[in-house]
């Protein structure tokens, strides 16, 4: 089995079904199609579901379905409380630890920029947590628990969010996945607002973080040699993970909301953010809410004095961060921005003005973002001492390089364009849709999205998540 | 669900057409801007089907290409990748055509970056009056060089023809086959002749028909049709865009490699092509090649142009390997006795390159992370045209200098 990492960028690395690809439109027009016809809208989802996570291969399926019936036993085996969420603990963290960090643990880095040599299966880190949130909600008797085993299976396998998030609740989902099974799915209202959240994710996707990715693979590539080409990096990577993760954020959710199912907001335009405490606030919400609700706040949160809230917050940041990777790149990553928290909340940042106060956060941010691409610590050491250092000069104008007044232009378009993002969370933008609402508006969401999809992709660029 | 007959079909059909103007102006508007450096652009389509050749460029076509690396590039009213050129040669001028596969094409940057370009440049600031036309096009088949030549290099007046083919071209017999473009096939009495077995093809039997003209300019003038039709013609698994199945590209690697094979695998390798070229085997590939190589001498010496034929992808020994250094040493003395039999002058492209920039070859092509493999990149080009220059010897060509 060949490596598989998040670092590879090769092809094999997602041989999943792309949320940018044909196979998944005719996917969703066929689910959606069938759910509001047939008799059996549930078994259509899961059917669905299945057919989905089936085109990652035989293993991946095992391993996904063998993660359903473990957590089923144990909600069926063990009484709710503390026994069960302990056994959904071990199952769950059991079965992240063995195929993400097995290798991490022993040490072994025979592979140059991950210790990863276990194939990981699709998803795990996704539905792995899902799965434990739901134990300890259900637990806790904030949420109650899935009435069969079809209805348990289809919260954890729903196809639009089954491999990268967002990380739903019971509370969230489950009440709308038992509509399905009542035979009572939820009505749609506003099929241009789920046609349109499709375009969006498309356009981040295939328009922006895809264009960006061979720009960014280039210059980390091997540690540039110049400080302009090192924030250029950087910048654009920042962009780049954006525009891939929050672009498949919003296709999840407009799938979701196509097939009956509202899924909550996963991004809320980050990189308009202050503060530290702010930007994860609108940065992967379904991850931070997560780590907040199982992790900081039953390890003591803020209560304790500064000496606990700053080791909570640092451990807790540097879980978060581990997460996403078996590396301790990750890790750093997690506890760097576990710093800037606490800095957050010692330093009286909110009375520095804004206009001083979002350029000095967003740099952090860039800086930060280097540690998550680097294939290593030494690495991304490297690579920071060069962006700090000053030194190195700008590329000459040979070679077709483009002109350094033209990439600036390009950055600030970026931000730009993020700021001009902020709008669409505008009310307004949903009366406008309900106005437009009707065959036109339709088909010409739904035309832009498969124009978008057939666009060529002149590298391979799976969705930086779908391995996380 | 509606009943069929209810769906507002025109409605529906007027938000598509909205949908595809939309499309298709996003992908005018950034191959109009800079962002063609960046964002998503519709591959152009710069030729079309030849009766003659299989597949000329069209003239004065430009485009935006994107694969490998972005350049903006432009076919000349003559159909060549060159700046525009007289068909009458200036007087006084020594006139070079370049020919040769996509490696000589070089659609990957823009034409000054081009070795033709580049060595153009510094032959005429070291004050020879020469031009160095490009007339390659991309295809591996050497045949399509000589078809080139006849029908566009002979016109300019050429004074030298500087051919670059790979070794794998002639090894993969590929001169036998006309399903692409003309192949030697025999004639039942056993002689070879041209074959135009392509003119059978769809596209060749319609390019000349009022309805196939039309559809392939609508083609080239509309972005979004190109994006359809080429991904239309990709494989069930990448038009539904699921992905490909295959080995790990080389862009995964993170630090670039150099590949250096073993002495014994350099062994084997040079030794597979001394039966062609040495033995003369197989039969029927040798009789293939000596055409070719035969009708490349008597077409040149007609017209009376000079030929430096580089052949490039001919293995370079690893250091202190004996047996392979033996075996390429037979393979240059055997390739430079075919090429001396028919009057041309044979050069080892990749000793020539190597000895400017040294043995790895391997960095000179590809870009960022796939630097090592595919096209030539700007260093490729610069070393390139070094040897260019140097295979020239335009002292002893006797060429004015102003």
């Amino acid at each position: 089995m060949p490596a598989r990492s998040r670092r590879d960028f090769s092809p094999d690395a997602c041989d999943s079904m792309p949320f940018n690809s044909l196979a998944y439109l005719l996917l969703l027009t066929v689910s959606a199609v069938s759910v509001a016809i047939a008799p059996w809208p549930a078994w259509v989802l899961i059917i669905a579901s299945l057919f989905f996570y089936a085109v990652a291969g035989p293993f991946d399926t095992t391993v996904f379905l063998s993660a359903v019936a473990l957590n089923w036993l144990i909600q069926i085996c063990i009484p709710a409380g503390r026994g069960r969420i302990a056994a959904a603990a071990i199952v769950n963290i059991g079965l992240i630890g063995y195929f993400k960090y097995r290798n991490l643990l022993i040490g072994d880095a025979s592979h140059a920029g991950s210790y990863i040599d276990t194939a990981l299966p699709l998803g795990i880190s996704f539905y792995s947590l899902q799965a434990l949130a739901y134990h300890i909600d259900v637990s806790r008797g904030t949420t109650a628990p899935a009435r069969s085993l079809s209805e348990f299976f289809l919260f954890k396998a729903f196809f639009p969010q089954l491999i990268a998030g967002p990380i739903v609740r019971a509370h969230q989902v489950l009440p709308q996945i038992q509509r399905f099974f009542n035979r009572r799915p939820r009505r749609l209202r506003l099929l241009s607002f789920g046609l349109g959240l499709i375009v969006l994710g498309l356009t981040k996707k295939v328009v922006f973080a895809d264009s960006l990715a061979p720009l960014v693979d280039d210059i980390f590539a091997t540690p540039p040699d110049s400080c302009y080409l090192a924030w250029l990096g950087a910048t654009l990577f920042a962009f780049q993970i954006y525009f891939d993760f929050s672009g498949y954020s919003d296709i999840a959710i407009g799938s979701g909301y196509l097939l009956g199912v509202r899924l909550p907001w996963n991004f809320r335009t980050p990189y308009v953010s202050r503060s530290p405490r702010e930007f994860w606030q609108r940065w992967h919400i379904s991850l931070s809410t997560w780590i907040r609700d199982y992790l900081y706040i039953p390890l003591g949160g803020g209560r304790g004095g500064p000496a606990r809230t700053t080791l909570v917050l640092l451990v807790t940041m540097s879980i978060a961060g581990l997460w996403h990777g078996a590396n301790y790149t990750f890790v750093i990553w997690g506890a760097a921005w576990g710093l800037y928290l606490l800095a957050g909340r010692m330093l009286p940042l909110d009375r520095v003005p804004a206009v001083l106060m979002w350029p000095a956060h967003m740099t952090v941010v860039i800086v930060l973002w280097v540690f998550f691409r680097s294939p290593s610590v030494g690495f991304a050491l490297h690579y920071l001492d060069t962006m700090l250092s000053l030194r190195g000069d700008f590329p000459a104008a040979t070679d077709d390089a483009a002109p350094v007044a033209l990439v600036v232009a390009g950055i600030v378009a970026l931000f730009a364009l993020h700021w001009a993002e902020l709008g669409l969370q505008n009310p307004k933008i949903l009366y406008l849709l309900r106005r437009i609402d009707g065959p036109v508006a339709h088909s010409l969401f739904a035309g832009t999205a498969l124009f978008l999809v057939l666009m060529p992709s002149y590298n391979a660029n799976p969705f930086i998540y779908f391995r996380f | 669900m509606k009943p069929l007959r209810q769906i507002p079909i025109g409605r529906v059909l007027l938000g598509l057409v909205l949908s595809a103007l939309l499309v298709d102006g996003g992908l005018r508007l950034i191959e109009a801007t800079p962002l063609w450096r960046v964002l998503p652009v519709a591959q152009p389509i710069l030729g079309q089907p030849d009766r003659d050749l299989g597949f000329d460029f069209t003239p004065g076509i430009s485009g935006v290409w994107p694969l490998e690396h972005r350049a903006r590039v432009r076919i000349n009213t003559l159909a060549l990748r060159d700046v525009e050129r007289t068909m009458l040669k200036p007087p006084g001028s020594y006139r070079i055509g370049l020919l040769g596969d996509s490696m000589v094409e070089s659609l990957q940057v823009s034409y000054p970056a081009t070795f033709g370009a580049l060595a153009e440049h510094e032959l005429r600031a070291q004050g020879y009056r020469v031009e160095l036309i490009n007339l390659a096009i991309s295809g591996p088949d050497p045949i399509r060089q000589l078809l080139r030549l006849e029908k566009h290099g002979y016109p300019l007046s050429l004074d030298l023809v500087v051919a670059n083919s790979s070794l794998t071209s002639f090894a993969n017999d590929l001169l036998r086959d006309d399903s692409e473009n003309v192949g030697y096939v025999g004639d039942g009495a056993g002689h070879l002749v041209r074959g135009y077995g392509f003119r059978q093809r769809f596209s060749q039997r319609q390019a000349d028909t009022r309805l196939g003209q039309w559809a392939l300019a609508t083609l080239r003038k509309t972005p979004l049709l190109r994006v359809l039709y080429l991904r239309g013609k990709g494989s069930w698994r990448e038009i539904l865009g699921l992905p490909t199945i295959g080995p790990p590209l080389a862009s995964a690697r993170l630090v670039s490699e150099t590949v250096t094979p073993s002495c014994q695998t350099a062994t084997q390798v040079i030794k597979s092509y001394l039966p062609l070229w040495l033995d003369h085997k197989p039969a029927p590939v040798w009789s293939a090649t000596a055409k070719f190589l035969d009708e490349f001498a008597d077409s040149t010496r007609a017209h009376g142009v000079a030929v430096i034929y580089a052949i490039r992808d001919i293995p370079l020994t690893p250091a202190e390997c004996g047996p392979a250094a033996e075996s390429r040493a037979q393979l240059i003395a055997a390739i430079a006795a075919e090429f001396k039999r028919r009057d041309m002058r044979f050069v080892d492209w990749s000793s020539t390159v190597a000895e400017l920039a040294g043995d790895d070859l391997q960095r000179l092509q590809g870009f960022g992370v796939n630097r090592g493999r595919g096209h030539l990149n700007y260093d490729g080009h610069r070393a390139w045209a070094a040897a260019l220059i140097k295979i020239l010897d335009l002292e002893q060509a006797n060429r004015p200098a102003s």
